[in-house]
């Protein structure tokens, strides 16, 4: 019988898969057990060793005076603690941080002093999605949050799930961040108390693969605005291909996706910003996270996608085709907070942490694997930062970049509404929108059955606000700015009406699109 | 009349003794609290849903969207790409499964027919061939099989290799006919196993009758044998329908998310996961169950305990193959072996992906083992080997006693309703994973809020005890079989001789039904190990790989690798995660051997795949 044949060439299979394994895994212990931070951060071997010491000691002598007073009282402590500990304490850390940070603070922290002295023999990284978020630190232990933008740090601290800072050592350490860089905040402060604080900042723009474009013919220089993503001619590589040369993020998926959309609504007003937004997402294969967008275009499956920065130059190391773009005048600098919340059980140690972060930690930032750019400019100073004349260029790019006017309350008040109005409009209905752009295009361009004049009266129906009516007023509404605050609200109310909201949002951009293509003779 | 009252009387005094009724009790219990009760919960979240919703184009959408398929040039290549059209959530599903399910039946009957029922040379390099997709390697198959065959700005490598042979004519599949095409190549073996065994069980007198009397091909395949392994077929067609409909890996990788599946899983990873209250994927649940329910119906028979048990036990004397006609064999070669390597090749690819550099392209390229040390060097990835292992162990116990405890009392009691249990024992193989993920979420998350069994704060519990009902059919199917196959009478003598029922079980019963108690076990652990649904849903409340304390069971690890990998090492995370996938390919394929080398009947050991 067939399985015989099958049972006995499986057994040969495994056992060399198996081989290979042990193999593989005697390679890695042999190596590994001589040099362990080789194998992860291969180009700066030694860092684990220089951490520990070189920004305290480059920040002392620039040090306030409160600042020397922390140092003794760190020295103090240090002194003080116990050289047994008591208890072995674990931090939980709820994250949106990528595997290569958390793997380098987990690293690197364990063998810092602050993790001695507080006894942090372990962290625990958890990562979830943000909406479970105020669910999971409701019912859970957790004793830091870090990373994820600052909106979703903002939801946390109106729903009073962040504890502020409280011990000198995490003050002392908040202090040498300032306050705000190039207008955004890089603080929450409230009645004096700091309840999260920036430990990295961040721009947001697009990165290119121009091996992608010069082999679909394309001048990627002409692409310098968020408009040129939203442009005929990313469109028509999408005609001519019959796929799209742009990816870009679900912002129900992605936080740092939703914060580039939002940039787009406010650098161009919202109706504008709906036209942009609209055209992009028929340019663009919508993609269920920012790291995918990063990855296709890395690997050349897409020409060009929104990223943050740091995913930029991340795509740059690894493939030197990639390049990341600033659109000049429409990017904003962003903190990505860090916060103790409240339910922690080890509050000092949690602190300890967030300090160490702000600080010393600042570093992990630098790793070529990594390439963010640090809260605390300090870092810079460090021969691990001197190393980084590339970082620091984009680090004073992002300072004085022509960064726009952003209103963060105004974004926030209408974030909920908007990331699912993107998904109704532009996710759900997307196969449908981008027939009827390309049916658009082709009608244009390639047979040139319609004038100038109708291609654009037929591109702004297609991208206009359409009308609908409210599930719950029953009035005919659009969904203009205000309308998104009140139902963003509303929403958040009763979650329960989403799915209708969802629907008639859905409908009616469909009808939208039919109509169009209607116009067509399709 | 009064007789036969008086007589079930009696029976039912015999058989309802104290242990047997514990017996009777534990997947009663087990399967009420811990199966439907999931379930259940659903419907209530479903009511919240505004039904009215459901016939909207979204759903259901009667206008397709798209060109199902169109010509473009790649290179100088001339690509013709099938994408197939956008029918809205609901209509997609099953469409996708519609399509998928008949694909893979033709596919998998004629591989079957062809090395189970002919002789000719080269039979086992079909057999192995078709079987190679049944280790699964979940997510990076799909990859995989996006390279070889799917559409982007580079060639894939089916349209390459044609290239170089100077054809300069490629095919390209791409979203929702992607997902066909990528589902019909893992799935399709599901039916050739299945098809496989109902061949090992049938009566070769039937056959050869047939043969005396002058039918042959096409005719014998028709008339006599088709029929007879009608069974298998449909056993093999409904399982692949329910794979079909719950798979999230291909939509995913094809980015076609118009899905229903697709969309339950959403939920868990959405945004506005904790705020919105989970009404849409609730409803979605209810109709993923819906669309099961319905053909299962139909099929009920051939999944219960009893047709397996008829399977396991063989034919009585099986059939010799009949040697193959040369235009037998021309289709053979010509027609159904490029479909087969064609079929195999994801898995093959996964392997060098496995090993190599990068592989973005159409082809890979260097060779390393870098990928293997990456996996071993993060804690995060590791960690699911030691979760899975973990999850395996604790929940095997569980599976133990559920399995023999429903086996046996399914096999011993001859009460009305049993078949019932029979049907509740089979189950949890029919419904979508998803469905069950999700059940098992709302049900537990709400119950046991903040406690040892809510999923949010101990992943790890309601894994175990999740998989532990999904899984426990494949122990009951093998534990009922090998009860049934031992006689009665000896258990009826030692209870003459006054032992209790306890004892029986425990001195004439295990030590005649261990082999198969074991060969249920090992399937069983088999399942949890590359257990997809629940795993990456439940799983990922636990935080994700990058976290070396994570929850995720080696399965959640792959996807995360292939969803936001990261880029550690330089090294490229779907390479990684294939790294992963081999280590539990070579786990599947050890067990399995070890399966039908010793321990069961070799159609048997397959059929549950």
């Amino acid at each position: 019988m067939a399985p015989e044949a099958s049972s006995k060439t499986i057994l040969i299979v495994a056992i060399v898969i198996a081989a290979i394994i042990i193999i593989g895994a005697s390679i890695y212990i042999i190596t590994g057990l001589k040099k362990p931070t080789t194998v992860t951060v291969p180009t700066v071997p030694k860092v684990s060793v220089t951490i520990p010491q070189t920004l305290t000691k480059t920040t002392t002598p620039t040090a306030s005076p409160t600042q020397t007073k922390t140092a003794t009282a760190t020295k103090t402590q240090t002194a003080a603690a116990p050289s047994a500990c008591k208890e072995k304490i674990t931090l939980t850390i709820l994250t949106r941080h990528p595997t290569e940070i958390i793997e380098a603070a987990r690293k690197f922290f364990l063998k810092s002093k602050i993790a001695k002295e507080y006894c942090i023999t372990d962290l625990k990284f958890i990562q979830l999605p943000p909406g479970w978020w105020p669910e999971i630190v409701r019912n859970k232990h957790i004793d830091v949050a870090w990373g994820g933008g600052p909106t979703l740090f903002d939801i946390l601290f109106q729903q009073g799930l962040l504890r502020p800072l409280q011990t000198k050592l995490a003050l002392e350490a908040a202090a040498q961040i300032p306050n705000t860089i190039a207008g955004m905040p890089l603080k929450r402060i409230k009645n004096g108390k700091i309840y999260w604080v920036a430990a990295a900042i961040a721009s947001f723009g697009f990165t290119i693969n121009r091996a992608v474009a010069k082999s679909l013919g394309f001048d990627w220089h002409k692409l310098k605005t968020w408009k040129d993503l939203a442009s005929d001619a990313l469109g028509l590589i999408l005609v001519k291909t019959g796929r799209p040369a742009l990816a870009i993020a679900d912002p129900t998926q992605s936080t740092s996706n939703t914060r580039m959309y939002e940039i787009i609504l406010q650098a161009y007003g919202w109706e504008n910003g709906w036209r942009i937004l609209t055209l992009m997402a028929a340019n663009a294969d919508v993609l269920s996270g920012s790291a995918l967008v990063r990855d296709g275009v890395i690997s050349g499956d897409y020409m060009v996608g929104i990223t943050i920065d740091f995913y930029g130059y991340t795509a740059e190391k690894l493939n030197p085709a990639c390049i990341y773009i600033l659109p000049s005048g429409q990017t904003i600098v962003n903190g990505d907070p860090i916060a103790v919340t409240v339910s922690t059980q080890h509050p000092k140690a949690a602190e300890a942490f967030v300090a160490w972060v702000l600080t010393d930690g600042q570093q992990i930032w630098l790793l070529p694997t990594i390439n963010r750019l640090p809260a605390n400019p300090r870092v810079f100073e460090t021969p691990m930062g001197k190393k980084r004349p590339d970082l620091k260029k984009a680090y004073e790019m992002a300072l004085h970049a022509k960064s726009m006017k952003f209103n963060d309350t105004l974004a926030m008040l209408t974030e909920y509404a908007m990331q699912n109005y993107f998904k109704a409009t532009l996710v759900d209905d997307h196969n449908l929108l981008q027939q009827a752009w390309v049916k658009l295009l082709k009608a244009y361009y390639i047979e040139h059955k319609i004038s100038k004049e109708k291609f654009e009266e037929l591109k702004k129906k297609l991208t206009d606000l359409p009308t609908f009516k409210d599930p719950v007023t029953g009035k005919m509404v659009k969904f203009t700015i205000k309308y998104a605050e009140w139902v963003d609200k509303l929403l958040e109310k009763k979650p329960s009406l989403l799915s209708q909201y969802l629907s008639v949002w859905r409908e009616a951009a469909r009808a939208k699109y039919l109509a169009v293509i209607k116009e067509l003779g399709g | 009349m009064r007789a036969t009252l008086r007589g079930v009387l009696a029976r039912l005094r015999i058989q309802l003794e104290p242990s047997i009724l514990v017996l009777l009790a534990i997947p009663l219990f087990y399967y009420t609290l811990f199966f439907l009760a999931p379930l259940g919960s659903i419907l209530i979240y479903g009511f919240g849903f505004d039904w009215n919703l459901i016939l909207t184009p979204h759903y259901f959408n009667l206008a397709p969207i798209g060109a199902p398929y169109f010509v473009s040039t790649i290179h100088g290549v001339h690509i013709l790409v099938l994408r197939g059209v956008d029918l809205g959530v609901v209509l997609n599903s099953l469409v996708i499964a519609a399509a998928v399910t008949l694909a893979s039946t033709v596919l998998g009957v004629a591989v079957a027919l062809l090395t189970g029922l002919y002789d000719f040379p080269g039979r086992r390099i079909f057999a192995v061939l078709a079987f190679l997709p049944l280790l699964i390697a979940p997510f990076v198959n799909m990859y995989v099989i996006r390279r070889l065959y799917g559409y982007g700005f580079e060639l894939n490598t089916f349209s390459w290799l044609l290239s170089r042979l100077g054809i300069p004519f490629g095919i390209a599949f791409d979203k929702q006919a992607g997902v066909i095409f990528a589902q019909t190549l893992a799935f399709y073996p599901i039916v050739y196993v299945n098809v496989v065994a109902a061949l090992g069980a049938l009566d070769a007198t039937l056959v050869e009758q047939a043969l005396n009397l002058g039918s042959r091909g096409f005719k014998l395949l028709r008339t006599i044998i088709l029929p007879l392994i009608m069974p298998g077929i449909l056993a093999g067609a409904m399982l692949v329908y329910i794979l079909s409909l719950e798979d999230v890996a291909a939509p995913i990788i094809f980015n076609f998310k118009n899905v229903m599946a697709y969309q339950i899983y959403y939920f868990f990873q959405s945004v506005a996961a904790g705020v919105g209250k989970p009404y849409e994927a609730a409803a979605l649940s209810i109709i993923l169950l819906l669309a099961v329910v319905a053909p299962l119906v139909v099929v009920r028979k051939y999944l219960s305990l009893r047709y397996y048990a008829r399977l396991a036990r063989g034919a009585p004397r099986p059939l010799q193959r009949i040697r193959l006609g040369r235009r037998g064999l021309l289709a053979a070669y010509l027609l159904v072996l490029p479909i087969a390597v064609a079929a195999a090749a994801p898995q093959i690819g996964v392997v060098v992906l496995a090993f190599a550099h990068r592989w973005t392209g159409p082809l890979p390229n260097g060779v390393t083992l870098n990928n293997y040390v990456q996996l071993f060097a993060m804690p995060g990835a590791f960690r699911g080997i030691i979760n899975s292992v973990e999850y395996t162990l604790a929940s095997l116990p569980l599976i133990l006693i559920i399995g023999f405890a429903t086996a046996y009392v399914i096999a011993r009691l001859h009460l009305p309703g049993m078949t019932a249990l029979d049907a509740l024992a089979t189950l949890p193989l029919a419904i979508p994973g998803l469905v069950v993920a999700f059940g098992y979420f709302v049900f537990l998350h709400n119950l046991f809020r903040a406690t040892l069994l809510d999923p949010l704060v101990y992943p790890g519990v309601a894994l175990v005890i999740a998989y532990a009902a999904r899984k426990s059919p494949f122990t009951v199917r093998s534990v009922y079989t090998g009860v049934i196959s031992t006689p009665p009478e000896l258990e009826e003598a030692a209870k003459c001789l006054g032992s209790k029922r306890s004892r029986v079980i425990r001195t004439i019963v295990i030590p005649l039904v261990w082999k198969s108690m074991l060969a249920g076990l090992l399937l069983s652990a088999i399942y949890v190990l590359s257990e997809v649904s629940v795993s990456i849903t439940i799983g990922a409340l636990g935080g994700d790989i990058t976290s070396p304390n994570h929850a995720g069971p080696i399965t959640f690890v792959i996807l995360r690798l292939i969803q936001a990998g990261g880029v550690v090492g330089g090294t490229q995370p779907q390479a990684v995660a294939a790294a992963m996938a081999t280590i539990l390919m070579a786990l599947e394929a050890i067990v399995l051997a070890t399966i039908s080398k010793g321990l069961l009947r070799r159609g048997q050991a397959l059929v549950s795949f």
